[in-house]
């Protein structure tokens, strides 16, 4: 099965105790942690049932764009035919099949507007449109038909079963080859992973249309998917780097994972870092440039009554810096300074996500950040205790991938 | 085994015979122990053999990259990537102040009104800049540290190098090595799992370049001054002759252009016109003046009109309110005060920055001298510009510039209304605002 004389043993396949009970015990402490979030929006400045909608929206686009990432990851490793991740496959894969607890947890925010609470969509309310002196009148009926509640609600059920339909296919498959360590499994994956990747970047794109952009209807971006994807991207191989040292911890994936795998992952973070800056810089340029007044509104927002300084924090947090600190092939080969900068992108991530949607809930000011960051945290170790305990079910490596092998004795110096 | 390098089928058989010859009568010197190996792995637990014995004149020579040899070979980590970093800033910096001196220092250029040093505009062109200085460092920097290009090296001659790029691998002791002694380095190879030692001998002198290339050397070196001598005599001498036109049906076409005398064709409209005249009494599209107090606003004996050709209502006043704010308001200000944005920023630039720059204020509609004025003047002034305004026939048709005049005079009437003659309400709604 394994070149370089790397053969695996069953205690190499399954999830050690001691992680299994992390996974088990990860999920009530991120539900705690979440209640404590949830707590907070009605306390303070700002309280009552609006600050926690957009908390949790927040911590939602945080968690949500973070497990996409890892759907997207998948696709092009299986498009790319790559061997490299292919150890760490299983690992991703936890995440990746976790888009249906992501439609559990989009109840909170569907709930609400499903009873016609319209604080956080304005557009929901049906007079909206008409009587929004704002709107250009040739604008009124693209939203009017766009952005109407009875298709909104019909889109987002389209984009769960799109995505729940791709996180169960490739995740299923690829458990399905350990048993039967067919040939063609690996095959109909890399067939299927091709078409599926325009569906995804469309459904993406529109999921976050529609969940963010929408927060503020008179503005539009059109680079506005890729720029979630960006960043979900990112924060998915910070995330995935993180748990694959998680399972090393508890002695799980010992002689599987090098690394060379983490020196990989670091070089995605590290390009998915520049990625985001560049499609981030390349919305603010152009609007920046024209100064329309339809379009400038977006920075207009972020650049005034505080949020000026998030958004600096965000240049130096999201690029600069990490820009830097992972340069070097020695950070990102060395477990603890990757870990350091795994932490550090993935709570740049949630201040972006804060960005973007917090200032439709307080523009004048910028709201204490601690409910959201309760619920954040709690629904990410909500979903990575998922993770675990859905891997330990099964092989923690995906056993009879044709590559496996060769991913195993994988150098990339 | 002890081996010469010798001429092999791969070099160009004109030189053969001079090669043969040179290597026959040259003196034969220790060049280098060389082992062959059968695969990446023997290869590699035999770099690091050699590597532990101390040796730095040595190479591995193997058909494909092995990964992991550096390490089995000892081989530093290279510079390249500080070299390229340290190329990348200097990218950086250059590309910026190349844009701050150009744009806000050597030629201050205002541009869609950002700050004539703006930092978000600058962005694509520093990266730009940044990329190609790393890039091109990175390519020659490479070629510099690893000694490329390399036209001669006694092993290109060796004939199992022709294996060694096909599927052998290689350790190659070189003679000039400071620890290299013979036997000992043939007993380290030996012992390392080779299939194969030889000890290479080659030309202690290089073959000399034939001849011919002396010449075509110093010829190819000349010509490539010529250009640089044209461009020299053509920028610092002064010609009488029109430039060349390398794209001559473009610079030169077939085409009569406006005004221009028609030589070729000389008495076909019956003078030497280019273009034909209009039939006698023709009128253009849009051109029909039917009514002249409208479109002049002007009277038969040339004085301006006093009363408005058109009927004022609302529409027609609310119709100049708009079309004031996009076209007049800009200079005269949203309440015709004369205090506009370009005037705010003219003001500004001509205080801080302007060299030698003078500003004419705009008129304040509520002047004086304004207020006097008949409609017609003020539809002059719209239509024709004064001073330091232009002419806005070209963009507002005939009855826009009457509604702005109306506007205009609705503005005058607001701006002069004495403050008695309000009534409280409008007074509590003004001061409300």
């Amino acid at each position: 099965m394994a070149s370089h004389g790397i053969e695996l043993t069953e205690s190499d396949l399954r999830m050690p105790e001691s992680l299994r009970g992390l996974g088990g015990k990860l999920m009530p402490i991120g539900a705690v942690i979440a209640i404590i979030g949830v707590a907070l929006a009605f306390v303070g400045a700002d309280s009552g049932f609006k600050h926690f909608q957009f908390a949790y929206l927040t911590a939602y686009a945080f968690t949500m764009t973070i497990v996409l990432g890892g759907l997207i990851w998948l696709l092009i490793q299986h498009v790319f035919r790559a061997s490299w991740a292919v150890a760490i496959r299983r690992v991703g894969e936890s995440v990746v099949g976790l888009v249906p607890l992501m439609l559990v947890l989009f109840l909170p925010i569907l709930v609400p507007i499903l009873m016609h609470d319209d604080s956080m969509y304005k557009w929901l309310n049906h007079s909206y449109a008409e009587n929004d002196a704002e709107f250009l009148p040739n604008k009124q009926v693209v939203y009017g038909a766009y952005l109407n509640p009875t298709f909104f609600f019909g889109r987002l059920a389209f984009y769960f079963a799109i995505l729940i339909f791709l996180s169960r296919f490739f995740t299923k498959n690829s458990v399905a080859q350990d048993e039967t360590g067919d040939l063609a499994t690996t095959r109909k994956m890399e067939k299927f992973s091709a078409p599926a990747i325009p569906i995804f970047a469309l459904t993406l794109t529109f999921l976050g249309l529609d969940l963010l952009m929408s927060l503020d209807p008179h503005w539009f971006s059109t680079i506005w998917g890729v720029y979630l994807f960006a960043g979900g991207m990112m924060s998915f191989c910070s995330l995935l780097a993180l748990l694959c040292m998680t399972y090393q911890k508890h002695g799980a994936l010992k002689n599987v994972v090098r690394k060379d795998h983490y020196h990989d992952l670091g070089k995605l973070m590290f390009a998915f870092v520049i990625f985001w800056s560049y499609i981030a810089f390349s919305q603010y340029i152009l609007i920046w440039y024209a100064h329309i007044p339809e379009e400038i509104t977006f920075f207009d927002k972020r650049q005034n009554n505080g949020w000026e300084w998030v958004s600096v924090t965000l240049i130096f947090g999201h690029f600069a810096i990490p820009l830097l600190g992972l340069l070097s092939k020695h950070v990102k080969r060395h477990k603890p300074t990757l870990a350091f900068w795994a932490v550090w992108l993935l709570v740049m991530h949630l201040l972006d996500m804060f960005w973007v949607v917090m200032p439709n809930f307080t523009s004048g000011h910028v709201p204490l950040p601690f409910a959201t960051i309760a619920l954040a945290v709690g629904m990410l170790a909500i979903v990575v205790g998922a993770s675990i305990r859905s891997a330990s079910t099964k092989s923690i490596v995906a056993r009879r991938d044709p590559r496996l092998g060769e991913s195993m004795a994988y150098h990339n110096v | 085994m002890d081996s010469r390098i010798t001429p092999s089928e791969s070099d160009d058989p004109r030189w053969i015979a001079q090669l043969k010859d040179h290597d026959d009568n040259s003196e034969q010197e220790l060049f280098a122990v060389v082992a062959e190996y059968e695969t990446p792995d023997a290869v590699m637990a035999a770099c690091e053999k050699v590597r532990d014995a101390g040796f730095r004149d040595w190479d591995a020579i193997t058909p494909f990259p092995v990964h992991g040899i550096d390490e089995a070979m000892g081989t530093k980590q290279s510079i390249l990537p500080w070299i390229v970093l340290g190329a990348g800033l200097t990218g950086a910096t250059v590309g910026l102040t190349l844009q701050w001196w150009t744009n806000a220092v050597g030629y201050p250029f205002l541009i869609s009104g950002k700050p004539m040093f703006s930092l978000p505009a600058n962005i694509p062109v520093t990266f730009e800049v940044t990329v190609l200085f790393s890039a091109f460092t990175a390519f020659f920097a490479m070629l510099g540290l690893n000694l490329l290009p390399a036209f001669y090296h006694p092993l290109f001659r060796h004939p199992r190098m022709a294996r060694y790029s096909s599927d052998r691998f290689a350790i190659v002791i070189e003679a000039k090595d400071k620890l290299f002694d013979r036997e000992k380095v043939e007993a380290l190879l030996k012992g390392s799992g080779s299939i194969a030692n030889e000890v290479l001998f080659a030309p202690a002198k290089r073959a000399a370049l034939p001849k011919v290339f002396h010449g075509i050397g110093i010829v190819a070196t000349l010509a490539t001054l010529i250009p640089l001598a044209f461009i020299a005599k053509a920028r610092f001498t002064h010609s009488e002759k029109p430039r060349i036109h390398i794209i001559q049906d473009m610079d030169m076409q077939p085409k009569f252009k406006t005004q221009a005398p028609n030589a070729l064709l000389a008495g076909l409209w019956g003078d030497q016109r280019a273009s034909l005249l209009p039939v006698e009494g023709t009128i253009a599209r849009g051109e029909y003046v039917a009514d002249e107090r409208l479109h002049y606003g002007q009277e038969d004996d040339g004085t301006f009109v006093t009363s408005f050709p058109v009927t004022v209502d609302e529409a027609l006043i609310n119709r100049g309110q708009e079309r004031y704010g996009i076209y007049c308001s800009v200079c005269h200000g949203m309440s015709g005060d004369g205090n506009g944005t370009v005037n705010q920023r003219a003001t500004a630039l001509a205080r801080f920055g302007g060299k030698g720059m003078a500003w004419a204020p705009p008129a304040r509609l509520s002047d004086e001298r304004i207020l006097l004025q008949p409609v017609g003047e003020l539809y002059n002034t719209v239509t024709n510009g004064k001073n330091n305004m232009k002419g806005y026939a070209a963009q507002i048709p005939v009855e826009d510039r009457w509604a702005i005049v109306a506007y205009v005079r609705a503005l005058q009437k607001a701006a002069t209304v004495p403050v008695d003659s309000l009534t409280d309400e409008q007074r509590a709604e003004l001061q409300s605002n």
